[in-house]
């Protein structure tokens, strides 16, 4: 089976089970190349072992992950380090390096490349760094010199420091208050627009999913049980999908008096 | 007229980055088209930048078109910047999504500032940092008193559980190393020794030897080190990683004092477990001593130990418990010092238990120094 074209990310038949506990049965789901995916689902839906299983950090015990038209589970090392050039992950905690300032950070996958000029990777990771707001009088600072949404705005030049095709982030606006987490998701719109990367994001934050994507796939015991446009999802009858809709209009979530605002 | 120099492409999937360049006389134009990507270089940057360098002075007039770049990434960007001499050409037509990337590096203007050096910090850590590891070690020497004081005023406050882990931690499991260790010298010791004694046929003074050095210098001096090189890195390691995930904070937030919680354990801990060390340690030293006298002086294990207590003094044992405890409690806020001084990032944490094994040797040998003038007069028969 050759993947179409078009499909950028692949899940055919996925199911993850740890010990006793299955956390996917038979989960599959296609990324159009060029969408904004968010993956959404209540905490315990296995939102985040998805996405370690699209990254390769975890191997299916059935089915498989398809990156790029390769299989992630049947590749070589050379093979996953040409995917890896490819594609960009904003972690949750960051996952900036604690030893290396801001520059270093976003200058490492460049580096790793090893057939770049010092002083040209330097400027590619001020580039990056300054299309997120952060500026030369940052970049020497260590990740625990910067505040959380300064610390996630430099993981996100580093997910941006190769360019890549398709973007990961999880839960890009965990953590962050409501001023920082909408000033995130304009930030994200516009590089979004500026590199045109296919996204996919996984999130609980309904506000991150209205504004910036362009389908929405729920999660909910360890299948996708709604996918379709944000619109096309609302309407879809299931205790998940109206858990997820109607979770700020119960009033039920704290820190967000926003009305609710569905669709775009 | 098409120019015999500009025209290069490269890449292998899609349509590939591609240069033209045409030289009518004045009206001299670059055109570039195709993807200018980071994977489409195949080759080494610095050929690619040098094969620009080479286009812009060979038509230094020229008007640029990047009209048919269907992707610019910000490698290719900046390479193309820095050919261009930090600034865009007077003639140049560029896609609007384009002329934003330039924009930014326009506005970056200047190059990005040059890494800091990390050798300043080396310089700076010279004498200030010795002083202010002094100052804060003797304050948590005071901390740890002032706690202890508090615990005998009111004993439930100490962390028992968290005692007894460490007991046992620091004690219990040190045994076969320390046991191993000391034996091991005792043999290398005794043989190298018998063999001089044996010149003058001395052999039986290898007795006398061995108890003063093993029972007031070696056993203290080999159980110390072990411990320093293993209790002591695992407790900076511990409270410095404890440094990391916040919980340090945690607890100062919680109105829970590191002294109390953290320290006081772990000293009462090495403070408790370290004079039983030593005499561990000893007994095995003096175990591999009996064993090779008998191998090659002929010393019957009995008479070794009549001898033994026949002429060593029994203060030199009191002299080896006492630096026992002494040297556990140093090795222990040494140790936390360094762990509560880590900051939060892991290159800081590896330097933190480097430190903190090197100081307590130090410090431990340092204050056997002490022990030795201060002692010097005491257990040694003339």
């Amino acid at each position: 089976m050759s993947p179409t074209e078009g499909v950028v990310l692949d899940v055919e038949g996925l199911e993850t089970r740890f010990g006793h506990q299955t956390v996917h049965r038979d989960l599959s789901l296609q990324v159009r190349r060029g969408e904004v995916l968010a993956i959404v689902g209540g905490s315990g839906s296995g939102k985040t072992t998805l996405l370690r299983q699209l990254l390769g950090l975890e191997r299916p015990v059935a089915g498989k992950v398809t990156v790029f038209g390769t299989d992630l589970a049947r590749t070589d090392a050379a093979e996953r380090a040409a995917i890896r050039a490819r594609w960009g992950v904003l972690f949750q905690q960051g996952g900036l390096f604690s030893a290396l300032g801001a520059l270093d950070n976003v200058a490492l996958p460049l580096r790793e490349l090893r057939r770049l000029d010092d002083e040209v990777v330097r400027e590619v990771a001020a580039l990056k760094l300054s299309m997120v707001g952060i500026g030369p009088e940052h970049h020497h600072k260590r990740p625990a010199q910067l505040s959380g949404g300064m610390a996630r705005r430099v993981g996100l030049a580093r997910a941006i420091a190769l360019d890549p095709e398709l973007l990961f982030l999880d839960e890009p606006t965990a953590g962050l208050d409501p001023v920082l987490a909408r000033g995130f998701v304009a930030l994200l719109q516009e590089l979004a627009a500026e590199l045109a990367p296919t996204v996919v994001i996984i999130t609980h934050d309904r506000e991150t999913v209205a504004a910036l994507a362009s389908r929405v796939a729920v999660l909910s015991r360890g299948r996708i049980v709604a996918l379709g446009t944000v619109a096309d999802v609302a309407a879809v009858d299931d205790p998940a999908v109206s858990a997820f809709f109607a979770h700020d209009a119960a009033g039920a979530s704290a820190g967000d008096t926003d009305p609710p605002r569905v669709g775009a | 007229m098409q120019s015999g120099s500009g025209h290069m492409q490269g890449g292998q999937d899609g349509p590939a980055w591609r240069v033209d360049a045409a030289d009518p006389g004045a009206g001299a134009q670059v055109r570039l088209s195709g993807r200018w990507q980071l994977r489409t270089f195949s080759g080494r940057q610095p050929d690619m930048a040098a094969e620009l360098a080479r286009l812009v002075a060979a038509h230094p007039q020229a008007a640029w078109s990047l009209r048919d770049v269907t992707r610019l990434d910000s490698l290719a960007a900046v390479l193309l910047w820095r050919a261009w001499g930090r600034r865009l050409p007077d003639r140049v037509d560029l896609r609007p999504e384009h002329r934003t990337l330039f924009a930014r590096l326009a506005a970056m203007s200047a190059a990005p500032s040059a890494p800091v050096a990390p050798r300043s910090e080396a310089v700076r850590a010279g004498v200030r940092p010795l002083l202010s590891h002094a100052v804060e070690l003797l304050a948590l020497s005071g901390q740890v008193l002032l706690d202890i004081a508090r615990v005998i005023a009111q004993p439930s406050r100490l962390p028992w559980r968290d005692l007894s882990a460490a007991v046992f931690r620091t004690g219990t499991q040190a045994l076969p190393i320390t046991a191993m260790v000391g034996f091991l010298v005792g043999v290398v010791f005794c043989y190298l020794s018998g063999r001089q004694l044996q010149q003058f046929g001395a052999d039986v003074f290898i007795v006398n030897l061995l108890g003063i050095t093993v029972v007031r210098e070696l056993g203290p001096m080999l159980a110390a080190i072990l411990v320093a090189g293993r209790s002591g890195s695992a407790i900076t390691a511990q409270i410095g990683v404890m440094r990391l995930n916040q919980e340090l904070d945690a607890m100062t937030v919680l109105g829970l004092p590191h002294g109390l919680r953290l320290v006081l354990p772990r000293v009462l801990a090495l403070l408790l477990v370290m004079p039983l060390l030593v005499a561990w340690t000893s007994v095995a030293t003096l175990a591999g001593g009996v064993l090779a006298a008998q191998v090659e002086l002929g010393i019957a294990p009995g008479q070794f130990i009549e001898r033994l207590r026949a002429t060593l003094p029994i203060l030199n044992v009191g002299i080896g418990l006492l630096k026992g405890v002494v040297f556990g409690a140093l090795v222990a806020i040494v140790s936390c010092h360094f762990g509560l001084r880590t900051r939060p990032d892991t290159a800081s944490l590896g330097r933190s238990v480097t430190a903190s094994v090197v100081t307590s040797i130090t410090v431990v040998i340092l204050a056997d120094a002490l022990f030795a003038v201060t002692f010097s007069g005491m257990g040694l028969r003339r």
